[in-house]
C-alpha cells in the first residue's frame, strides 16, 4: 500500500498541483477500494458514495502517512473538497 | 411552553412576531436581540421560573470561556478548552444523571445514600451540546465570539431552544447580523407559517394517534403481563411512526417558527425511515446530533485510534475493529444514555452501536461483488424493510420504562406460535378501523414509503440550511411541491386547522423535552 | 449564508408576483381556517353520545342523567339541580317516600346533581330537562357556601355548540379554552355518532343498564360506600375530630369576595349571569325555584352571598344539620343519618311549595 519512504522524499522535492492530484487520487481509490474515480477540485463527499466521515479519515491518515505531515482535527473537519485536501498538502509538504 | 398549545399559537407567536417585525421596520436594530432573547426566556419561564437562571448562567459562563479560548494559544487554550467541556458536561451531569448513579451505587453496594429527586432542566441536553460545538469552534478558529448579546440570541432563540436542531455559531449570526433581516417579512411568514403547520399536524394529528395505539401495550408490558405476537409488532411499529412524527414534527414546527423570523435552521430528519441500511438512516435521523457525534466526538476519537493502527501496520480487519466497531460502538453508548439517565438507553445505544459495525462489515465486505451486480428491486425492499424493523426493535427499548418490559416486548415479536390462531388483522367493520391499529398504520407507512417530506414539499422556497445538499436524496415515489396558489393556500388552512383544533384532543408533551 | 436565505426570498418573490400577492395568500389561508372552524362546529351529533362522553369521569352518571330525561317516562314533578352535597343529600327515593307519608303520594322527585358547582351546565340540563319533561313544577338548585367565579369544568363538554358560543364573556376564564376545544369536540361527537361502538357508546336506551328513575347517587360514587361510611362512624371522637379537621380547612379555602361588592357582577359574572337566566327560564315556564343550602359541618347558617341569591329565589337551608357529626359522612357530605334527616324536612317545603293539584 504504501511506497518506500526513499522514493517519497525524492518525489517530494519535485511536488507540483497536477503531482500531487495524481498521487492523491491513487491513494484515494486505494482507500476507498475503487477502480477508476476521476477527482476534481469541487469533488466532495456528496459526489461518492464511498466517501464518509469513516473513510475520511483513513484517507487523511493515509496522506499523512505518505507525505510523512501531519493534520489537526480543525484542519481533518475543515477539509471537504477535493481540492481542498490537494492545497493543504501542498503547503503543509512544501 | 410547548409548540402544540393554544397560549403559543395564539398569544406568545403573533405577540412575538409582531414587536420584532414593529422593531425592524422603526429601525430599532439593536433592541431585537433584547427583544428576542426576553420573549426566549418568558418561552422558556413559562415551564421552570428558577431554571431560567440556570440557562442563563450556562449562557454567561460558556461565553467567558470562548472569550478566554480566543485570546490564548497553544496549551492554555487546549487547557481551557477542557476546562470548558469538563463544567459543561459536568452541570449536565448533575442535573440529569446524579439520580441514577446514585440508585445504582446503592442497589449494586446496598449502601443507602440519598439525593433529591432533581427536576432535569428542560433544553439542557441541547443547549449543553450546542455550547460545546462553540467552543471548539473558537478553539479551531473557525468563529469568534461578538458580543454576549450575539451569544445569547445564538443559544436562546426560541424555535431551537428546547429540542433543537443542534446549530452552530458560524451558520446563525450571518442570518441574524446580515443585511438582510427582516426582508421579504411576508414571503417568510407565509413559508413559516405552512412548514409550522405541517408540523404541527405531524404531532397533534399522527404522533398523538399513533400514541394512542401503542401506549396500552407498553402499559401492559409494564404491568408484567405477556405480549403477544400482535401487541408486541404494533407496539413496535405504532412507537416508531409516533416517534418519528413526534420528533420531526417538532423539528419542522422550530424550521417554521424560525423561517417566519426570516431564519433558517438546518435540517434535523430527511425522510430517515426511507433508508436502506442502518448508516442511511443515522445520517437522516436526527441529523444535527449525528453531525455533532462525527465532528466532535468520532473524529478526535477515530483520528487518533486510525494513526495508532497504520503505525502498527495492522490489516483490514484488525483496523476495522479498532477504528471503526470500537469506537462506534462505544460513542453510541455514550450517546444512547445522552437521551437519558436509564439503562434502556443504554441498550438502545449498544444495538444501534452494533448494527452499525454490521453494516459497516457488510458493506466493507461486500464492496467489490456488490459493484458487480448491483442489488435488484427486490432486494432493496429486503434491505428497506430490514432496516425498519432494526430501528423499530431498537425503538421498543427506546420507549419501555424498563429494560425487562422491552423484553417482554421482544419476546411478543417472535412469538410466531400466535400466527396459527390469529385474528384477522383488517378491520371488520367501519369502528374497528377507527379502534384497530391496521388502517392507521397502513396510511402512515405509506406517508413515510412513498410521499415527500417536509423540505420535498417546501423544495422551492429552500426551506433548510444546506438544502442543496439534501434535494436530490430520498426522492419520494408520489412528488408534489408547495407553492403560494389558491389551491395550495386551502390545502395550507385546512392542515393549520386539523393541526390546532387536535390539540384539544389533549396536549402531550414531546418526547424529545424529556431528554 | 447571508446570501443563500436572501436567494431563496428573492426568487419567492418573483415567482409569485407581489408581496401582495403573499398577502393575499395568508388571507386565503386565515379564510380557510375560519371556514373550517364553522364547519366543524355545524356538524351534527346525538345529543345522546355527548351526555355519554364523560365515561370514567366523576361525571359519568350524566349518561344516566339523558335516560332518565329522555328515555324514562316517569313523570317528574320535583327536579334538584346542584353540586356532589345535593346529590348525595337529597336522596329521591327517600324523599318521595317520605312525600307519600305526609299525604303527597303523587309528587315524583329527580336529582340530576353532579360533582362540582359550576352554574353553567345547570343551564344546559335545565333546558333539557325542560324539553322532555315539561311537567316539571319546582326547580331546586343547591348551592354551597359561595357562588363560584367560574364555569363548571364539564359545561365545554357538555353544553350544545351554540350553548358554548353564547357564554357569557365577562370573566369567564374557562370560556377562551371551551371555544379552543370545541371544533375538535364537534369532529369527534360527529364521528362517534356514526360509529358509536368505535368510541365505546351506546346508540340506543339500553334498559338492562339504567338503574332506574331514583337511584342513590352514593353508588355512583364508590361502590363500597356502606363499609367506607361504617368504618368512618365506628369511632365517634375519631369521626368528630377528623370532620373538625376537614371543617377548618374548608373555611380557610373559602375566598371572600376580592372586588367590592358594586362589582360582585364582575367577579362571580358567570355564576350570576346563568342564575338569571334560569330564573328566567323557570318564571316564563311558570315553575317554581328554590335554592338549597347544605352547609359543611360547623360551618355557616346560610350562603355567604344568601342577600343576593334571595333576590332570585328563597332559599331553604338546612343548618340543623351543620353540628351535629352523625349527620356527616365527611365535612361536606351527608352520611345516612344525615340523609334520614333531610329526607322529610324536604318532603315538607315541597308539598308547602307545590299546591296539591285541584
Amino acid at each position: 500500500m504504501c511506497p518506500s519512504p526513499l522514493f517519497l522524499r525524492a518525489n517530494l522535492r519535485t511536488m507540483d498541483k497536477a503531482s500531487v492530484t495524481q498521487e492523491l487520487t491513487e491513494i484515494f481509490e486505494d482507500v476507498m477500494d475503487l477502480d477508476e474515480v476521476t477527482l476534481e477540485d469541487g469533488t466532495t463527499a456528496n459526489d461518492i458514495e464511498e466517501w464518509d466521515s469513516l473513510s475520511h479519515v483513513r484517507l487523511i491518515i493515509a496522506i499523512e502517512r505518505h507525505y510523512g505531515i501531519k493534520f489537526s482535527n480543525a484542519e481533518i473537519e475543515s477539509l471537504k473538497q477535493f481540492g481542498d485536501i490537494v492545497a493543504l498538502v501542498l503547503t503543509k509538504a512544501a | 411552553m410547548l409548540f402544540n398549545s393554544l397560549e403559543f399559537v395564539f398569544l406568545f407567536l403573533p405577540f412575538t412576531l409582531a414587536g420584532y417585525y414593529l422593531l425592524i421596520r422603526a429601525g430599532l436594530r439593536d433592541w431585537i436581540f433584547l427583544f428576542l432573547v426576553s420573549a426566549s426566556l418568558v418561552f422558556y419561564a413559562v415551564w421552570n421560573p428558577p431554571y431560567v437562571l440556570l440557562l442563563i448562567a450556562s449562557m454567561l459562563a460558556n461565553y467567558a470561556v470562548g472569550l478566554g479560548l480566543e485570546r490564548l494559544r497553544g496549551r492554555g487554550q487546549a487547557s481551557l478548552m477542557a476546562l470548558g467541556i469538563v463544567l459543561n458536561v459536568a452541570v449536565l451531569f448533575y442535573f440529569k444523571y446524579a439520580n441514577f448513579f446514585v440508585d445504582n451505587l446503592n442497589a449494586v453496594s446496598g449502601a443507602n445514600y440519598t439525593l433529591e429527586r432533581i427536576l432535569l432542566p428542560l433544553a439542557i441536553s441541547f443547549y449543553t451540546l450546542q455550547q460545546i460545538a462553540f467552543l471548539v469552534d473558537v478553539a479551531r478558529g473557525e468563529v469568534r465570539p461578538t458580543g454576549v448579546w450575539r451569544y445569547a440570541t445564538f443559544v436562546i432563540f426560541f424555535p431551537q431552544l428546547i429540542a433543537g436542531p443542534i446549530v452552530h455559531y458560524k451558520e446563525m449570526m450571518p442570518q441574524f447580523f446580515g443585511r438582510r433581516l427582516g426582508r421579504f417579512a411576508t414571503a417568510n411568514l407565509t413559508v413559516g407559517l405552512a412548514i409550522f403547520a405541517i408540523g404541527l399536524f405531524k404531532k397533534t394529528v399522527i404522533a398523538d394517534s399513533a400514541a394512542a395505539f401503542a401506549t396500552p401495550v407498553y402499559d401492559m408490558a409494564a404491568g408484567g403481563e405477556t405480549i403477544g405476537l400482535l401487541a408486541a409488532w404494533r407496539a413496535a411499529i405504532c412507537y416508531t411512526i409516533q416517534l418519528y412524527f413526534d420528533f420531526s414534527g417538532y423539528s419542522d414546527m422550530a424550521l417554521g417558527l424560525a423561517r417566519m423570523f426570516g431564519i433558517k435552521l438546518p435540517p434535523n430528519f430527511h425522510s430517515p425511515l426511507r433508508a436502506a441500511s442502518i448508516i442511511e438512516y443515522w445520517r437522516r435521523w436526527h441529523i444535527t446530533l449525528q453531525q455533532f457525534i462525527v465532528a466532535y466526538m468520532h473524529q478526535p476519537l477515530v483520528v487518533p485510534l486510525t494513526r495508532f493502527g497504520a503505525e502498527r501496520g495492522y490489516g483490514k480487519w484488525q483496523m476495522f475493529a479498532l477504528t471503526t466497531a470500537a469506537p462506534t460502538i462505544m460513542l453510541f453508548l455514550v450517546i444512547g444514555f445522552w437521551h437519558g439517565a436509564a439503562w434502556t438507553f443504554v441498550v438502545f445505544g449498544g444495538m444501534h452501536g452494533i448494527y452499525l459495525s454490521v453494516n459497516e462489515f457488510w458493506r466493507t465486505y461486500r464492496r467489490k461483488r456488490r459493484k458487480k451486480n448491483k442489488p435488484g428491486p427486490r432486494d432493496m425492499v429486503f434491505y428497506h424493510l430490514l432496516t425498519l424493523v432494526c430501528v423499530a426493535a431498537a425503538n421498543v427499548v427506546f420507549r419501555a420504562e424498563g429494560v425487562d418490559d422491552a423484553i417482554r416486548i421482544w419476546a411478543g415479536m417472535m412469538r410466531f406460535s400466535d400466527l396459527a390462531a390469529l385474528p384477522s388483522v383488517l378491520p371488520a367493520n367501519a369502528a374497528e378501523a377507527l379502534t384497530e391499529p391496521m388502517l392507521f398504520i397502513l396510511v402512515a407507512v405509506s406517508l413515510i414509503a412513498f410521499f415527500p417530506n417536509t423540505q420535498q414539499i417546501m423544495g422551492r422556497y429552500h426551506p433548510i440550511l444546506g438544502w442543496a445538499k439534501w434535494r436530490a436524496v430520498a426522492l419520494p415515489t408520489i412528488a408534489f411541491r408547495w407553492r403560494p396558489s389558491l389551491p395550495w393556500a386551502v390545502i395550507t388552512g385546512v392542515v393549520l386547522f386539523l393541526g390546532v383544533a387536535f390539540i384539544s384532543r389533549g396536549q402531550t408533551e414531546f418526547i424529545y423535552f424529556n431528554f | 449564508m447571508a446570501s443563500d436565505s436572501g436567494a431563496h426570498a428573492d426568487a419567492l418573490s418573483h415567482s409569485g408576483t407581489l408581496p401582495r400577492r403573499r398577502g393575499r395568500f395568508l388571507g386565503v389561508v386565515a379564510a380557510t381556517f375560519a371556514a373550517c372552524m364553522v364547519l366543524s362546529v355545524a356538524l351534527p351529533h346525538d345529543p345522546y353520545i355527548r351526555y355519554q362522553s364523560f365515561k370514567g369521569t366523576i361525571f359519568d352518571r350524566l349518561s344516566w342523567v339523558y335516560d332518565r330525561l329522555y328515555h324514562d317516562n316517569t313523570p317528574i314533578d320535583v327536579l334538584f339541580i346542584g353540586s356532589s352535597r345535593t346529590a348525595r343529600g337529597a336522596n329521591a327515593a327517600a324523599i318521595e317516600a317520605e312525600l307519600a307519608e305526609i299525604g303527597r303520594p303523587e309528587l315524583r322527585v329527580a336529582n340530576i346533581s353532579e360533582p362540582a358547582s359550576g352554574m353553567d351546565i345547570r343551564l344546559t340540563k335545565l333546558r333539557d330537562a325542560l324539553r322532555a319533561h315539561p311537567e316539571i313544577r319546582l326547580v331546586v338548585l343547591g348551592m354551597v357556601e359561595a357562588l363560584p367565579r367560574d364555569g363548571h369544568q364539564a359545561f365545554g363538554d357538555l353544553a350544545t355548540a351554540g350553548q358554548v358560543l353564547t357564554a357569557p364573556w365577562v370573566i369567564n376564564r374557562t370560556l377562551p379554552e371551551n371555544l379552543a376545544a370545541l371544533p375538535f369536540r364537534q369532529i369527534e361527537l360527529a364521528l362517534a355518532s356514526r360509529l358509536p361502538d368505535a368510541f365505546g357508546y351506546r346508540a340506543a336506551f339500553d334498559p338492562d343498564a339504567y338503574p332506574g328513575p331514583t337511584p342513590d347517587h352514593r353508588d355512583f360514587n364508590d361502590a363500597n360506600w356502606r363499609e367506607i361510611e361504617a368504618a368512618k362512624l365506628s369511632s365517634a371522637p375519631r369521626h368528630a375530630a377528623e370532620l373538625a379537621a376537614e371543617s377548618v380547612m374548608r373555611r380557610r379555602e373559602i375566598t371572600p369576595p376580592v372586588l367590592p361588592d358594586a362589582l360582585a357582577w364582575a367577579e362571580f359574572g358567570v355564576s350570576r349571569s346563568y342564575l338569571q337566566d334560569m330564573a328566567r327560564l323557570l318564571e316564563d315556564e311558570g315553575v317554581e325555584m328554590a335554592f338549597v343550602f347544605l352547609p359543611f359541618y360547623d360551618g355557616y347558617d346560610e350562603p355567604l352571598d344568601a342577600d343576593y341569591l334571595r333576590s332570585v329565589a328563597p332559599i331553604w337551608s338546612a343548618a340543623f344539620m351543620r353540628e351535629t357529626p352523625m349527620n356527616y359522612f365527611d365535612a361536606a357530605h351527608a352520611s345516612q343519618h344525615g340523609i334520614d334527616l333531610l329526607a322529610p324536612w324536604f318532603a315538607r317545603r315541597i308539598a308547602d311549595t307545590l299546591e296539591p293539584a285541584r
